[in-house]
């Protein structure tokens, strides 16, 4: 009963309607959706090899995987030669991992990181992770366990790591913040092959995007005690026998030795860093601690304070002893990654500190360490 | 001519100011906002919030002081009443073009987002005709419908807001430290910044009018101004804390680079879907750009309403596409927040003096009449 | 009573021509005008009637009975003892035609000034029966019969209040129809009954078929897709809206009742959520508005990732995705109507079909062709899944126009999002968002507690709470007594164990 325009909204939905041809479509079966790409120098030419791999559907098999080899002196020139190899439109928006050989992790990674920071299609959520040898022969293995591709396969590998609270994430927006952020240096997961199979092997320390030195397994459990914190971590630690012996129940004979196992495992932690004496460059680093005992070599009666106690200061004293290592490696290769120059930035007002000066300020730095352990629990026997 | 009559079914409650307002305020300025104002005053952003949030409600309190010395009638009724018609008559055109070429700022910032992040093939022109039949369908319904649909589109964004836990989840508090290193000059710079993007509050010069109860628009207009300062504040915080320095300095577009890392597990990037869904927040804004455009021209000129809807489509249909790369978006969107800065904020306290004056004199013949 | 009548130019005359007359005049030579002269006292009486449209039964045993066993003959002693409450006297021949044609039967007496006429029709009427198209698991079953007069009686026995007030309307001038206009005088609201009384009275057709035919001449907006006034075959539902300020319409020969005013969100109730609990109640009323955005939003978000969003499907989906849309030679928005449109095929064959067939071709489409679809490579199975869990929600709105409604608007969304992706679909949701504000339904707000926004109506519309606790009506309707009754006396919480 209303008068209102309906000639006019009609009309002009009308010539909304004439207008379809202005979108391309991407449909998905037309498209060569990239899960990773992997990046080499090729030494002679000076230009990028690329590893593409994408999503190849075929209902007649579940795998779906396809690997395509370019070159290119950019990034996105890669993905246009890869395009050339391929009937599908090849597309970024599915990127899960970005993986750099040794040639270029030496030589820096951030020129082929733009793109991905310009280009909105990609997400900032994909892991950025550096291979110790070529990506073509790292990207050929083909035990990826269930995933449809080895692209997929890198992304769970170091999601699952990542989640366990084995190594330090290093999402695509996390490592930009680092490189960007004065005084915190990036790193990234180094993968290599073993029978056939990508694996986690070590952490990477980055100078900017430079890669310098790695640190193994163990000692990222350190590294990241100071630079993140746990919900629930694990640790082995080795102790002296001797040191226990009033407390062992009863002696029984271990092929390992006079060395006691424990694992401890739900180790929730938080570190503090404080500039103590900012001319002096003394830190101060107190983390907290605390977990339960999950596995031990020699049965201990820990429902006695004292042997709990005794336990937890020997923790603390190997976890004090290993993060010196830690940091003063870290010094050597003049890599902060655990962020002692945002915190010394922090007290040094008005005079903003860049990289470069924090270069040569970091290997000069004092550390001291507060560490607090507690064990809460210690499993179904005492 | 200067009262205007306004029947009881045409008058809104000031309850809906709270939500017209502040959808008035936010619109495509808040994606860009954090880093323009961080250029400026880095850190201590959060300084530059609070000096322009103050500047902005004793704006507001002055522009409803303006309003409520005469009531039931809108900015034009309010010069012609005090200058004249023809002071009254120019200065209305003045804030009418300044009120097109917001239009035309918003609508093109729009068109921009979408060819960046979801279709960089898509024309502009589409999207201008899509955008303007929204916009048509609207306001020709009047200005219940114009309220109504900024009100269901405010419900349709806002739980968006929520959506900022997961950066919130990955801030760094570090990125704050050290504070108060701005300096002053620095900090003033970053609330005008800050005052670019709060524009859009001068709509209750016009729809003043219309509200029913207006003993409470000083109350609602209020709490509108600091809701939209709220939302700001933490936009602008989280992406302080979220981005570092030179990421955040590069960034466009922070607030929508921020939504590239919520996920959900049946929808894995929720930045194409938001970006999209902007059109949801930028529509109150032109809708009621468009209102106000079409009542003041026809408050001033005397034609009917509609044919200055027409006519306005038709112009911002054209316009656009004068508007086709970074460069003339850039520049349109400063000028109309400078020009803002005067018409927004310093016209009213200019219009001050005058309110007091008139107030003091009918204070007087009602003394004189007892 | 006494009433004078003007003296007749026809009356008094002979049977036979009376007869006659009525035969040849008025009814065109019809076969079924019956009559019957009976003789007694030396006075003549004939008994005119339409052999169909009078209760034989009554009016043997009653009208001619009583005309036998009275020993004076005139139309006084007539009307005095024949048991017919509804006879009037008539002296035109026209008046009496249309008399007969409702059912009456004429009786004259020779030498009388008029004709006497007994309204004695015979109604063809069902008894009221369990309710088809509004199935209710809970609560009264019995549903509207297409007679007002059972109808009214149905709503006068659950509303037994002297406020109860029905004003009659009579639409269309070749078939006039009885239509009704029930309400509570004490709280409908004035401007409502104002407004309705105006759109009846001013309604100037031919013929009102059915009340859902009603509702579309009086409607607000006879453009729009969705529904403004709600129609019911429940008297319960029907009861509880007038309870609620509402106005209700009936229409004779109609099996359901129309209320008014009706907000957007009213087509998603049941009297159901009433009789469960509360906490059940707001359940099921939440699990449909949130079935019909997935009925809506589902397919179309398919089509718009399929065609241009690839990024947002997650990697899991993304293989068995990509590995059925290898087969499909149909673009994704091409495929999804195709399958959509299969859907409304089978739903509507199942409907005109007798509900046995029904069934089978229930099966023989949802089951067979679905699988054999899949398996020749017509569309994924993904695809079966979404459009079949969207139709399945579209179903569970109570209201089956509101339902349907919601069943079309998907296929322009599709066509959006397959044109546009997020924007078109953005760009649709938009535009019906701004249709739904702009709806009115009686000119009041039909998209109510969103806009006009009434947070106190939230109970009465989206949620539901306990009784106890929601004693005041919907404020949309603008009943003139907000309170159903007083809130009860808060009684002083005690302490645990006290």
């Amino acid at each position: 009963m209303r008068k209102t325009n309906y000639l006019g909204i009609i009309f002009s939905l009308l010539i909304l309607i004439t207008s379809t041809s202005c979108i391309e479509p991407n449909i998905i079966e037309e498209l060569g959706i990239v899960t990773a790409y992997g990046f080499d120098q090729n030494e002679d030419t000076q230009e990028i090899e690329g590893t593409v791999v994408l999503y190849q559907f075929n209902p007649d098999i579940t795998d779906a995987s396809q690997i395509i080899h370019s070159d290119g002196k950019t990034f996105d020139t890669i993905r246009s030669n890869a395009n050339k190899q391929s009937g599908y439109q090849i597309v970024n928006g599915q990127l899960q991992t970005i993986l750099f050989g040794p040639s270029i992790s030496e030589e820096g990674i951030f020129p082929y990181l733009d793109t991905i920071e310009r280009n909105a299609a990609v997400s900032d959520m994909l892991y950025v992770a550096v291979a110790d040898q070529p990506t073509r022969d790292l990207m050929s293995a083909s035990n990826y366990e269930e995933a449809p591709n080895i692209g997929i396969y890198l992304h769970r590998l170091i999601e699952t790591a990542v989640k366990n609270e084995v190594i330090i994430s290093s999402t695509f927006h996390e490592f930009m913040r680092s490189y960007f952020r004065a005084g915190l240096d990036p790193v990234v997961p180094i993968l290599t092959v073993e029978d056939n199979k990508v694996e986690v092997n070590s952490i990477g320390a980055m100078q900017d995007d430079i890669l310098v030195g790695t640190y193994s397994m163990d000692e990222i459990f350190y590294a990241r005690l100071i630079r993140d914190r746990f919900k629930q971590g694990r640790t082995e630690l080795t102790m002296d026998l001797n040191d226990f012996e009033g407390y062992i129940a009863e002696y029984v004979h271990d092929p390992r030795g006079d060395e006691m196992h424990v694992v401890l495992d739900q180790l929730g932690s938080t570190a503090t860093i404080r500039v103590v004496d900012i001319d002096a460059l003394a830190f101060e680093v107190d983390i907290k601690l605390d977990g339960r005992v999950i596995e031990l070599s020699h049965r201990i009666n820990l429902d006695e304070p004292e042997p709990l106690h005794k336990m937890e200061r020997e923790v603390e004293r190997q976890i004090e002893e290993n993060l010196t290592k830690v940091v003063e490696k870290s010094q050597e290769l003049n890599s902060d990654i655990f962020g002692f120059g945002t915190k010394y930035n922090n007290r040094t007002r008005g005079q903003p500190l860049t990289s470069e000066e924090w270069r040569d300020l970091f290997p000069n730095i004092e550390v001291d360490y507060n560490v607090s352990v507690e064990i809460k629990r210690f499993g179904i026997v005492q | 001519m200067a009262q205007l009559q306004i029947p009881l079914d045409k008058k809104i409650k000031a309850v809906y100011l709270l939500i017209v307002l502040h959808t008035m305020q936010i619109g495509v300025g808040i994606a860009g906002y954090p880093r323009l104002v961080y250029l400026e005053a880095g850190r201590d952003s959060w300084i530059s919030i609070i000096i322009a949030a103050i500047v902005l409600h004793l704006t507001i309190a002055c522009i409803v002081f303006i309003l409520n010395t005469n009531k039931d009638t809108d900015l034009h009724g309010i010069l012609t009443n005090w200058f004249g018609s023809f002071i009254g008559k120019s200065i209305t055109v003045v804030f009418i073009v300044y009120f097109f070429f917001m239009f035309l700022s918003v609508m093109i910032n729009y068109i921009e987002f979408v060819q960046v992040f979801i279709f960089p093939q898509m024309s502009p022109w589409f999207i201008t005709a899509a955008l303007l039949t929204l916009v048509l369908y609207a306001v020709i319904g009047g200005v219940r419908i114009a309220v109504g649909t900024s009100i269901v589109f405010f419900f349709g964004a806002i739980w968006m807001v929520g959506l900022l836990y997961k950066p919130i989840t990955l801030i760094d508090i570090d990125g704050y430290l050290p504070m108060f290193e701005s300096e002053p000059r620095a900090i003033l710079e970053g609330a005008k910044v800050t005052s670019f993007t709060i524009l859009g509050f001068e709509l209750l010069w016009f729809l003043y009018p219309y509200i029913h109860d207006k003993s409470k628009v000083n109350r609602f207009s209020q709490l509108a101004m600091a809701f939209t300062i709220a939302m700001i504040f933490t936009v602008t915080m989280v992406s302080i804390g979220f981005f570092s320095r030179g990421q955040l300095e590069g960034k466009i577009w922070p607030a929508l680079s921020m939504m590239k890392v919520i996920s959900f597990p049946m929808f894995e990037r929720f930045d194409i879907l938001a970006v999209a869904l902007w059109m949801i927040i930028i529509l109150p804004n032109m809708i009621l750009l468009a209102w106000m455009i079409s009542i003041s021209a026809k408050r001033v000129f005397g034609w009917k309403q509609k044919y200055f809807l027409y006519l306005l489509v038709l112009i911002a249909f054209i316009c656009q596409y004068q508007f086709d790369n970074r460069y003339y978006v850039n520049m349109l969107t400063d000028y109309v927040g400078q020009v803002g800065l005067y018409l927004g904020f310093l016209f009213p306290f200019l219009l001050l003096p005058f309110a007091i004056f008139k107030r003091v004199k009918g204070k007087n013949k009602a003394d004189a009449k007892n | 009573m006494k009433r004078r009548f003007k003296k007749s130019s026809y009356f008094p005359c002979k049977l036979e021509q009376l007869e006659q007359d009525l035969k040849d005049q008025y009814f065109h030579a019809s076969p079924d005008l019956a009559s019957k002269i009976i003789h007694h006292d030396g006075k003549r009486c004939i008994i005119v009637f339409i052999d169909y449209l009078v209760d034989k039964n009554y009016l043997y045993n009653q009208v001619i009975g009583e005309i036998q066993h009275t020993p004076k003959w005139d139309h006084k002693t007539f009307k005095d003892t024949i048991p017919v409450s509804d006879s009037k006297q008539h002296t035109e021949l026209n008046a009496i035609g249309d008399e007969l044609l409702e059912g009456a039967a004429c009786v004259y007496v020779e030498g009388e000034q008029n004709c006497l006429t007994f309204l004695i029709p015979r109604v063809e009427k069902r008894q009221p029966d369990r309710a088809e198209t509004e199935s209710l698991i809970f609560g009264p079953k019995v549903s509207f019969t297409e007679s007002l007069d059972t109808n009214l009686n149905l709503i006068h026995k659950r509303m037994d209040t002297s406020s109860l007030k029905v004003e009659k309307f009579v639409i269309g001038n070749t078939v006039p129809t009885e239509v009704r206009m029930v309400y509570l005088e004490d709280l409908a609201n004035e401007d409502n009954v104002q407004e309705l009384r105006g759109r009846l009275s001013v309604l100037n057709v031919d013929d009102v078929l059915d009340s859902s035919t009603l509702t579309q001449l009086i409607e607000d907006n006879s453009y729009s897709i969705f529904p403004q006034f709600l129609t019911t075959e429940l008297p319960d539902r029907f009861c509880y809206s007038l309870k609620e300020g509402r106005l209700g319409i009936l229409v004779d020969k109609s099996g359901s009742g129309i209320v008014t005013p009706s907000s957007f969100f009213s087509f998603f109730q049941t009297t159901e959520d009433n009789y469960t609990r509360w906490n059940m109640g707001a359940f099921t009323r939440l699990l449909r508005i949130i079935a019909m955005v997935i009925s809506i939003t589902l397919t179309p978000t398919y089509v718009a990732a399929l065609t241009y969003h690839y990024e947002i499907i997650p990697d899991a989906l993304l293989v068995s995705l990509g590995h059925s849309r290898t087969r499909v030679p149909f673009p994704p928005l091409l495929e999804a109507l195709i399958l959509e449109f299969l859907i409304e095929l089978i739903r509507e064959a199942g409907a005109r079909l007798p509900t046995k067939v029904g069934q089978t071709m229930g099966i023989v489409g949802g089951i067979v062709i679905g699988q054999a679809v899949v398996q020749a490579g017509f569309t994924s199975n993904i695809l079966i899944i979404i459009v079949a869990l969207s139709a399945l929600a579209s179903f569970t709105t109570p209201s089956y126009l509101m339902g349907s409604a919601i069943r079309i608007i998907r296929f322009p969304l599709m066509i959006f999002a397959g044109l546009w992706g997020f924007v078109g679909l953005v760009f649709s949701f938009a535009f019906i968002a701004i249709h739904l504000v702009k709806q009115r339904s009686l000119n009041r707000p039909y998209f109510v507690p969103v806009y006009p926004f009434q947070p106190r109506d939230i109970d009465n519309s989206i949620f539901r709470l306990p009784f106890l606790h929601s004693n005041k009506r919907a404020y949309s309707n603008k009943p003139k007594r907000i309170q159903r009754f007083p809130k009860p006396k808060k009684q002083k919480k005690s302490d645990i164990d006290e």
